[in-house]
């Protein structure tokens, strides 16, 4: 009797063991496309156009959380405009009939900022995952 | 009257009960960490948690789940050790010392 308590505990316990692993996992993908994103950024940020004659915005991701299991999925990629600044400078080549330039404001800054906090939620989600594999080998080693 | 206790004793199911509760809190704690940024997520909270729940810092957030992270981790292996020595007990007694 004994044996099959012990048997439904690690049944119980692996259960969200795996479930734990695969929020972790869901965590850790979520951060690097961020990572992803904000290295098109920092490489972009000298950028004046893109190849169809747009200026370069800087990207946002959009996290939302999946319902049914709790986990993290990214919604979309949103450019964002708050950064871009309109100018006046009839002299540039660039500018339009009256004169004014669209340039995007450089924040070499916020993009590394941002950079260490995602850094710092992978961390956090690698940790989950790692404490989740200790607790199903502690679980493991009960009947030893 | 002492084995009995030993082989029918409450002591697996509260065990039991308590690793269910460290295993289950651990996963609220998963989804607390992974869905820090989601715009759409309520986060698990216990009532001892709510006086917590005015940091709207996300480094602090974070901080917070994980010491809470440690602290249920510390508590299952205790409490799975303490499975463990339990089991050791019983199965000295069923094979009547020998095992």
């Amino acid at each position: 009797m004994k044996v099959l308590l012990l048997l439904v505990i690690t049944a119980l316990c692996w259960g969200d063991v795996f479930e734990v692993i695969n929020i972790a996992r869901s965590g850790m993908s979520v951060q690097q496309k961020k990572l992803e994103v904000i290295a098109e950024n920092v490489a972009n940020l000298s950028t004046a156009k893109t190849s169809d004659g747009q200026i370069y915005k800087q990207k946002q991701v959009i996290v939302k959380t999946n319902k049914e299991n709790n986990t993290p999925y990214v919604s979309g990629v949103e450019e964002r405009t708050d950064t871009v600044q309109k100018l006046y400078d009839p002299s540039n080549p660039e500018s339009d009939d009256e004169g004014y330039v669209y340039v995007v404001d450089n924040s070499l800054s916020t993009e590394l900022v941002n950079m260490a906090l995602t850094r710092r939620l992978y961390e956090a989600n690698a940790a989950v995952f790692n404490s989740a594999k200790q607790a199903a080998q502690t679980i493991m080693n009960l009947g030893k | 009257m002492e084995i009995d206790n030993v082989v029918y004793g409450s002591t697996f199911d509260s065990l039991e009960k308590a690793i269910k509760e460290t295993s289950n809190r651990h996963k609220a704690i998963a989804q607390n960490i992974a869905n820090i940024e989601s715009n759409n997520y309520k986060s698990f909270q216990t009532e001892l948690d709510k006086a917590q729940s005015k940091i709207t810092d996300k480094q602090a957030l974070l901080d917070n789940e994980l010491s809470k992270l440690a602290e249920n981790n510390l508590k299952m292996t205790s409490y799975a050790q303490l499975m463990s020595s339990k089991l050791k007990i019983l199965r000295k007694v069923v094979t009547l010392g020998k095992g």
